[in-house]
């Protein structure tokens, strides 16, 4: 990361500081704090897929915070909760790896009651994945979900990828503020609901990701 | 206490354990560096269940409160608030959402509240049109999510996982429903009135968070449409600019952002009162627990409540002198008439002066000396009985959910 990336992006968290309230003429407006909140990593298959389904709607907290004991059953029939009636786009094959992983990381299988030091797990961001090869935009959009939002030039939840490029046509710093907002998320540009973080993608793969929604 | 199942917990349950952290993060990327820094300084809370190791953040017009979640925004108040006076302050007052599509901008000019339905004449009100329906009702009520104090059940419940925190007690502003409804004019055969807010699905086709309510008691008088609490205008996440205050009933009533009030003629059937937060329907909403009800009904009033609120569990005070305890109590609007202290773990039990009462929804303060005769351990149990006779359980009741948890609570102190 250049140095000149580095103090646009710290510029843009500074700023998304300052804004917490805003009370314009024409009324109240808020920005929410960053999500740091973020799913423990495992080597469980289960664990990419909670990361790309789950996160798409709630933090990782939901999860996290549930007693110890939750047995499978629990969280299966949380997961189908989900699914059905509250309309998330879970594949059916994708459930049970993503019930192995709750139940192994958040449930009755996990391994002992936390203590403080497990806390700093959970408030980490998890190490970057790097993958054997450096994986292209549509790569990254397709591993990280990004379609169930977001389109090339329309808006479905998020806004159209076109859309983004406009708004940051011309800024020198487009690029460094589009990788902050889908490494970290946000909320209030664009409609009601937030646009979730996404720690796990590595510097390189941010870089990727922003270089191509800019050229939209 | 069965609180205490953390046996093997090393650090010491208090609910109001201040744990510093600080810890190496940000050892990743430069980026991730950057992004995560602040998070070195994030003070945590330890609340005294297994698992309640919480993050204390201060979201936007709020102090630092308890993250429950942070997408939708679930805050809950620091017990030590409830000591600081019988009003809880707007910035330490409990958000819950149940999407996360929530509206982060709003202008006031430009908001409508809806009224349609079964009214003869359905309505778009602006915020002046709403405030010029007559002098403005003020009414102090508590707000206490049905979940409250989840974290507590034994054997524990699954949902969010609360303390304490979940309840405040606010002075509310704002006009009647039922004068929105007169103006509106209620078609005969209603039977129900539904309640939307601005707050929706993120995706997909989640159920709508909407919630409801029966004509006779929308139309009591007592139920508010509040613009404002504790004189200013609502927070963005306790529900600007609008928000149903429902007296004596639990939270999932009190819809916020509202914008749309529809008058039924059948019962509703939405998701959120169809299926979720119902409670056995029996007298004491309660199962044996890992069974389940033969009946269900929605959750409605609350039960009675009553807390010690200046001393924390684990707190030391001096043996052979005097301490004036006080704390907390409410109840479903019937009004707390006796609240009792004991010093001895419930063996034998006191009055307590009641403090003037700020209404029959407000939280009432009431207060006792109290000499430890001697120094060592004393366990203090607090218990309320309301104008009806409705007192609290010597033993948790247990329902599936994790609703309505009004256990006679214990506060362990040491005299030195």
């Amino acid at each position: 990361m250049t140095t000149r990336h580095g103090s646009a992006w710290h510029a843009a968290l500074l700023v998304a500081a300052s804004l917490a309230v805003a009370a314009p003429a024409r009324g109240l407006e808020i920005q929410l704090p960053p999500e740091t909140a973020v799913f423990a990593p495992s080597d469980l298959p289960g664990y990419a897929l909670a990361q790309r389904n789950c996160l798409l709607c709630h933090s990782a907290e939901y999860a996290q915070y549930q007693p110890p004991a939750s047995s499978r059953a629990y969280w299966e029939a949380t997961v189908r909760k989900m699914k059905k009636p509250f309309g998330a786009p879970l594949a059916e094959d994708d459930i049970p790896a993503i019930v192995d992983y709750l139940v192994a990381i958040y449930g009755a299988a996990r391994p002992a009651t936390p203590s403080v030091s497990d806390a700093r797990m959970v408030l980490v961001p998890p190490s970057p994945t790097t993958p054997a090869a450096p994986r292209d935009a549509q790569a990254i959009i397709s591993a990280s979900n990004c379609g169930v939002c977001h389109a090339a030039d329309r808006k479905i939840v998020g806004p159209p990828f076109r859309d983004v490029a406009a708004r940051y046509a011309g800024r020198p710093d487009a690029a460094a503020q589009i990788a902050v907002n889908i490494r970290t998320g946000g909320s209030g540009k664009w409609g009601p609901v937030p646009m979730p973080p996404f720690p796990g993608l590595s510097d390189e793969e941010l870089k990727t990701l922003a270089a191509w929604i800019v050229s939209r | 206490m069965n609180s205490n199942r953390g046996g093997n917990d090393p650090e010491p349950t208090s609910r109001r354990t201040l744990l510093k952290y600080f810890g190496a993060i940000g050892a990743g990327s430069a980026l991730g560096g950057l992004a995560f820094k602040a998070l070195a300084t994030d003070d945590l809370v330890r609340l005294p269940f297994d698992n309640g190791e919480r993050r204390l953040v201060a979201y936007p017009q709020k102090r630092p409160l308890i993250v429950l979640t942070s997408r939708p925004p679930q805050l809950e108040t620091p017990f030590a608030v409830f000591n600081d006076g019988l009003i809880t302050p707007n910035d330490a007052f409990f958000v819950r959402y149940h999407w996360s599509g929530i509206p982060t901008a709003i202008d006031p000019a430009a908001f409508r509240l809806h009224i349609g339905g079964k009214v003869a004449a359905p309505l778009g009100l602006s915020l002046d049109e709403l405030k010029r329906l007559g002098d403005p009702d003020e009414l102090v009520a508590v707000n206490q999510c049905s979940g409250n104090s989840r974290g507590f059940f034994t054997p524990r419940a699954n949902g969010g996982q609360l303390g304490n925190g979940a309840m405040g007690n606010a002075r509310w502003t704002g006009v009647p429903l039922k004068r929105i409804l007169e103006k509106a004019g209620v078609q005969p055969g209603a039977a129900q009135v539904s309640f939307k807010g601005l707050d929706t699905p993120p995706l997909g086709d989640g159920p709508d968070f909407v919630k409801a309510l029966d004509i006779d008691h929308a139309l009591d008088g007592e139920v508010l449409v509040a613009w404002a609490m504790n004189g200013a205008d609502l927070p963005m996440l306790n529900g600007y600019p609008l928000r149903l205050i429902v007296p004596g009933w639990y939270g999932t009533y009190w819809v916020k952002h509202l914008s749309e009030i529809q008058v039924l003629d059948s019962a509703f059937d939405g998701f959120w009162v169809k299926t979720a937060y119902r409670i056995p329907d029996n007298a004491c909403a309660c199962v044996e627990p890992g069974t389940t009800p033969a009946r269900t009904t929605p959750i409605s009033r609350f039960d009675v409540r009553s807390f010690i609120t200046s001393l924390a569990d684990g707190a030391r005070l001096p043996a052979g002198r005097q301490t004036v305890i006080r704390g907390i109590a409410f109840d479903g609007g019937y009004g707390i008439s006796e609240v009792a202290l004991s010093t001895d773990g419930g063996q034998t039990w006191r009055e307590t002066r009641l403090s003037p009462s700020l209404g029959r929804f407000s939280f009432r303060e009431w207060k006792a000396p109290f000499t430890p005769p001697k120094k060592g351990s004393y366990e203090l149990k607090v218990r309320a009985v309301n104008r009806i006779g409705q007192s609290q359980p010597p033993q948790g009741l247990w329902n599936a959910a994790g609703y309505m948890r009004n256990v006679v609570e214990s506060t362990r102190v040491t005299a030195v």
